[in-house]
């Protein structure tokens, strides 16, 4: 084969896309070796486009055995040599290094930011054997035709060296923080209870978690206090219109049964009517985490499952690259190039059209920038194949959000009515719309409700209908979700916006936190305590924010690698020489920590029969098989058992039945639609089933 | 010495955990004598029975309610 120029690119989908970009045909050759895929381009040259699967190199422990810390000796080494699952790693590395030989140029395509940066390293440096310091860089922020052509024909001289310096040293701090303080916990519960659970924490695990225990005690410990409140209507032309009370809350309930009593039964005047118009400005472009915290609240996506989907996106070329944290749209992107492609799809033609109007285009931005990406921003391509709903729903939002910014400001009018009932004001509210402005663009993800008033004049009387006292009571501070904790993340300045969305779904694996509003369990509970009093730079959100701006600094050459690390080091000494010294005491709170988590699991609800004890799912000694019991059984209280499936696996759904109210259960078997059991021998639905069944049968066998 | 709620160890009369949700219910005491002019142990029952009293809050004020403190 002739000598070409090898490009990398991080995923295979990017691999597919540069190639067709780059080919003079749009249709680059796809060669399939070992499994992995690969294209050549006819260009100027030709073109090698291979991909990687993400990371293909990490940092492994250089020595043998895991079964004991502290371990401070690493090397960056291929991922099927430290991990186990990484086994198809091998084909792709032995794939790249093989073209390599041949390449007598190289381009690396990878993503433009710390991972995509130490990616393209690793494979130069490792795979294609150093080669980093020959290589090209392409930078783009769209997977579009015409950004990967110019990034081609006018790549950057060298790879940003600084960039992938604070890349590896993140990966390196946070390999020493997990490997040493995760074994150090795992082998304290292992060694006391002699059985095995992998129990982590990390550098940025370990303070997010303490935020949650934090919000869980102000939950668990909270005492509500009461106060009072008026609630009142008013009676404009046979309609009821809420009014509110000129004082919100009252301490004492005697004070609000005196306002009660004091308006009962009187007649209202208006008293002033009072109008005032507001301008709303334009929403400002989204950053990943603006992008995540709206599609959480709009569609409930956790913050990861946006990501993923931007990701794919971005990969169909029809989103900028998403994780970004700039919000800004600098014009080169070309405002109307991708309006006009906008205007290709019928749902948003008009929208688009409107907007291509104006002579000058100026989108609203936010303070926040980013050196490598703009803000997120829809390509102006329309979708090539189909996209599912969640993909369809993110992309519209993107596009709708893209619009907006380039709105007019919206006005809006809101009316106060001041309604005096012997001598107490009432506020009645109303809201309406001037003019919508950018709402228009952003329909039907907009948040604002109109009110609209009859007309009023001031003087005239109305009938209040029914001022009462509400009781009601003080709240504990709310859960966190998956949004709000990305928020608090990203406000203290712990973790990167890639692995944010990835700390939480561990959080999760590990059985630390549970539910979507994020409860903490006793397991959590019990790993941060051992963290708090043994190794406490591990949950200190100083420090790990401290650690963050150093690494930052990297970045910006004003702090170096090798200091870093040493700090790293001369820091985790002391914490795990205590976890060392303490490993009975740990040993002993974590194993009993993930017994009660482990029995928690099996606990399916209330024994309907005693109502004291709790019914649970256990193995029988004898005949080794699960069955239902209650807890009550081990102290000759309750007998009460029920029979379960064999095959398969069955969890506690924590949701009552909606037939008989009973406790059920999931049950998921391979092949199988999962699906829920009630284990309840009379629950009206079964009967329900049997009758529909029976009449199903009685049916076939007598058509007429 | 152990927690009279939960048994955890501790040198105190609870545990740091139910300590501290003792103190909330002592503290906002005052708040609902002032209030609603309730004795103490209309305000632990109150307390038993509100939605928004924490788990720890309520194991506290079961407790000092069967030992009739």
């Amino acid at each position: 084969m002739e000598k070409y120029t090898l490009i990398l690119t991080e995923k295979p989908n990017a691999a597919k896309r540069i190639a067709q970009a780059l080919d003079q045909k749009g249709k680059p050759k796809r060669v399939e070796e070992k499994n992995v895929s690969y294209f050549l381009a006819k260009r100027d040259k030709l073109l090698v486009v291979v991909s990687a699967l993400g990371h293909l190199y990490t940092v492994m422990h250089i020595g043998k055995g895991r079964n004991y810390y502290p371990v401070f000796n690493f090397k960056w080494a291929p991922r099927y040599l430290a991990e186990r699952g990484a086994k198809h790693i091998r084909a792709w590395i032995e794939v790249i290094s093989k073209l390599a030989k041949n390449a007598e140029e190289f381009i690396d395509a990878c993503d433009y930011d710390i991972e995509g940066s130490l990616i393209g390293y690793c494979l130069l440096k490792y795979a294609c054997e150093n080669k980093e310091n020959a290589a090209k860089r392409m930078k783009f922020s769209t997977l579009t035709k015409k950004e990967l052509e110019k990034a081609y024909s006018e790549p950057l001289p060298k790879l940003d060296f600084a960039l992938i310096e604070a890349g590896k040293t993140r990966h390196e701090v946070d390999w020493l923080y997990g490997v040493n303080v995760s074994r150090a916990l795992t082998l304290a519960a292992k060694r006391w209870s002699g059985r095995y659970a992998t129990l982590s924490t990390g550098r940025v695990q370990g303070p997010t978690l303490k935020f949650l225990i934090d919000r869980e005690r102000s939950i668990r410990s909270f005492v509500p206090a009461p106060y009072w409140s008026i609630r009142a209507a008013v009676d404009i032309e046979g309609s009821a219109y809420e009014v509110e009370y000129e004082k919100k809350t009252f301490e004492k309930r005697v004070d609000a049964d005196a306002v009660a009593k004091a308006c009962k039964g009187k007649a209202g005047k208006i008293e002033k009517i009072e109008k005032k118009s507001t301008q709303q400005k334009p929403p400002i472009p989204f950053d990943l985490g603006a992008l995540q915290t709206e599609a959480y609240s709009l569609f409930g996506y956790t913050p990861r499952r946006t990501s993923h989907i931007a990701e794919r996106l971005y990969l169909g070329a029809l989103i900028s690259y998403p994780r970004t944290s700039s919000q800004k749209l600098p014009p080169a992107i070309g405002y109307r190039t991708i309006l006009k492609g906008l205007s290709k799809e019928r749902a948003y033609k008009r929208l688009a059209s409107g907007l291509l109007q104006i002579g000058k285009l100026k989108p609203r931005e936010g303070a926040k920038e980013d050196p490598a990406h703009p803000a997120v921003y829809p390509t102006g391509n329309v979708p090539e194949r189909s996209l599912d709903e969640s993909e369809r729903r993110i992309w519209d939002l993107v596009v709708r959000r893209f619009m907006a910014v380039f709105g007019e400001p919206a006005v809006k009018q809101s009316m106060k009515v001041t309604i005096n009932v012997n001598g107490h004001r009432f506020y009645l509210w109303g809201r309406r719309i001037l003019k919508e402005g950018w709402m228009k663009f952003y329909k039907p993800y907009v948040r604002t409700e109109e009110v609209a008033l009859p007309p009023l004049k001031e003087g005239e009387t109305v009938q209040p209908k029914g001022i009462l006292r509400e009781d009601k009571f003080t709240k504990p501070p709310p859960r966190f979700n998956p949004s709000s904790l990305l928020k608090k993340m990203e406000k203290v300045g712990i973790g990167t916006k890639a692995t944010r969305a990835d700390i939480i779904e561990t959080l999760h694996s590990r059985k630390y936190i549970t539910e979507e509003r994020i409860v903490v369990t006793d397991l959590g509970f019990d790993i941060i305590d051992v963290l708090h009093r043994y190794c406490q730079g591990v949950i200190s959100v100083e420090l790990t924010r401290e650690l963050e701006e150093k690494m930052e600094r990297i970045q910006t050459k004003s702090e170096k690698r090798e200091n870093v690390l040493s700090e790293v080091v001369e820091g985790l000494k002391p914490m795990l020489e205590e976890l060392k010294q303490r490993e009975a005491v740990i040993g002993e709170a974590l194993s009993n920590a993930i017994k009660r988590s482990r029995m928690q699991e099996r606990i399916v609800g209330d024994c309907p029969t005693c109502h004291t004890g709790k019914l649970m799912i256990l193995y029988s000694r004898k005949t080794r098989k699960r069955f239902i019991g209650c807890t009550n059984y081990f102290k000759n209280v309750c007998q009460t058992s029920f029979p379960l499936p064999q095959r398969g696996t069955v969890k506690p759904l924590h949701r009552p039945c909606k037939g008989c109210g009973w406790p059920t259960l999931i049950v998921k078997m391979r092949g199988r639609r999962p699906w829920t059991l009630c284990f309840n021998g009379s629950c009206p639905k079964k009967e329900e089933r049997r009758k529909r069944l029976e009449m199903r049968s009685l049916q076939k066998r007598n058509p007429e | 010495m152990k927690c009279e709620v939960c048994k955890r160890e501790t040198p105190n009369r609870y545990c740091e955990l139910h300590e501290n949700a003792y103190g909330n219910l002592m503290q906002k005491f005052e708040v609902w004598k002032d209030a609603a002019g309730v004795s103490w142990e209309q305000y632990l029952n109150e307390i038993v029975e509100n939605q928004f009293t924490g788990i720890w809050a309520k194991e506290v004020a079961e407790h000092l309610l069967k030992n009739k403190e």
